[in-house]
């Protein structure tokens, strides 16, 4: 047992849209990932920052359309693979449509204070769908916990 | 013969048992003293954070400085020569600070160990009368002057900030997670900081525990308004897991990241 655990199981919560809940999201979901114990220390770090930007981005999508349902984040542990998702019943938004951001070294870079979370998502998780429209938007993550 | 002497034996025996006793005794008294004393520490801290909290409770509603002082003594039955309240009103929050010596005067051990100096400090939100009303957690914050008992008496911190002057700069040390949360306070502090005319801000992110991209977002917009006032910003940044987030946004080339206050004060105008 001590080494090489794969729980099979999900965990879901349905959070506030308070940003004060950020924190109990992140410290639940890791927690949650952890129980595999072939995931580094650094890649649970890896999804806690990730669950937070997404989290972090569907409260600003419910804040800006004054909508108090709670968000959905659910957390799967799939033996091979982590899948986390994320669902807010935001106004949704063109996940195309976000910008590609400059070059770091041109001024123009620091105009971007937001739109990082999306480019996190898309390093740090092996695969980040977006899926959005009318009713909300779903982010998707995929962490595989490969042995190799 | 042979029976006799082994009666005698025994009898050597229980005196030494006796003897023993006598040694041990004073040693597992004082022992039990010292736990005595502990325990009673520990029930003075539990009194020093409960005071503060409600000290912030009564200052978060507009109390005055009196009426702060009444929650903290009335709350915990702290003696006031030995308690010191502060408070402090930065923005739309309010710190509540208190420090009590608790005085070690348990028999034998008492006179044997220093008194202690305990402190609590809890940041509210105020409240504000009318307008838009929102649950807002409140931040708590533990220190003690002797030692940090309780680590996981921080679980409840969301972000706290401290400043403080160094040489021409001014700093603001970060502790806690910065995120969506947490970000408002700290965006707060750098434009008040800007307001006074500043021309160098440190950011000392050594104790921040977690860092997103909205974090980076309240870095990003602080070099930009400094910029505007012609001031510099310096990043103090030692902890490898924070250092990532901003590699992994490029704003490494951005930032230089010291790894001292000291290297980032002393880094002010040679750039």
């Amino acid at each position: 047992m001590s080494s090489g655990a794969r729980p099979v199981g999900s965990v879901e919560i349905a959070v506030p849209p308070v940003p004060e809940y950020l924190q109990m999201v992140r410290a639940i979901v890791g927690a949650a990932a952890a129980l595999d114990d072939r995931l580094q220390a650094g890649r649970v770090a890896d999804v806690r920052l990730v669950v937070s930007e997404a989290v972090a981005n569907a409260l600003r999508a419910q804040e800006a359309a004054h909508v108090a349902d709670p968000i959905l984040v659910r957390c799967d542990l799939r033996g091979d693979r982590i899948v986390v998702e994320v669902a807010d019943h935001g106004p949704g938004f063109d996940p195309s449509a976000v910008p590609d951001l400059p070059e770091v070294e041109t001024p123009e870079r620091l105009r971007h204070e937001s739109g990082l979370g999306v480019s996190l998502m898309h390093q740090l998780a092996d695969s980040a769908v977006l899926d959005s429209g009318p009713d909300g938007t779903v982010v998707k993550l995929t962490f595989i916990v490969g042995d190799a | 013969m042979t029976r006799h002497r082994r009666r005698v034996g025994r009898r050597e025996d229980l005196g030494q048992a006796t003897v023993e006793l006598a040694l041990v005794l004073p040693v597992l008294v004082v022992l039990a003293m010292a736990l005595v004393q502990v325990g009673l520490v520990a029930r003075t801290t539990v009194l020093v954070q409960h005071a503060a909290r409600e000290g912030a409770r009564v200052a978060a509603v507009g109390g005055s400085i009196r009426e702060v002082e009444d929650a903290v003594i009335g709350s915990s039955g702290l003696l006031l020569p030995d308690t010191d309240v502060e408070r402090i009103v930065e923005g739309d929050l309010v710190t509540v600070t208190v420090r009590h010596l608790a005085r070690t005067d348990a028999p034998l051990v008492g006179p044997l160990l220093p008194d202690v100096v305990l402190s609590a400090t809890v940041s509210m939100r105020r409240e504000r009368r009318g307008g838009r009303r929102r649950r807002v957690h409140p931040m708590v914050v533990y220190r003690w002057g002797v030692q940090s008992l309780t680590e996981g008496a921080g679980d409840r911190v969301q972000l706290d900030v401290h400043r403080y002057a160094r040489e021409s700069c001014v700093v603001l040390a970060v502790l806690g997670e910065l995120d969506l949360a947490g970000a408002p306070r700290l965006r707060q502090s750098v434009v008040s900081e800007t307001a006074t005319g500043i021309r160098h801000l440190v950011l000392d992110l050594t104790a921040v525990d977690f860092i997103d991209s909205t974090g980076l977002g309240v870095v990003v917009g602080a070099l930009k308004r400094l910029r505007a006032h012609g001031a510099e910003l310096s990043v103090v940044c030692p902890e490898q897991r924070i250092r990532r987030v901003f590699e992994m946004c490029d704003l490494d080339r951005v930032f230089t990241l010291h790894g001292t206050v000291d290297d980032a004060v002393s880094a002010s105008g040679s750039v």
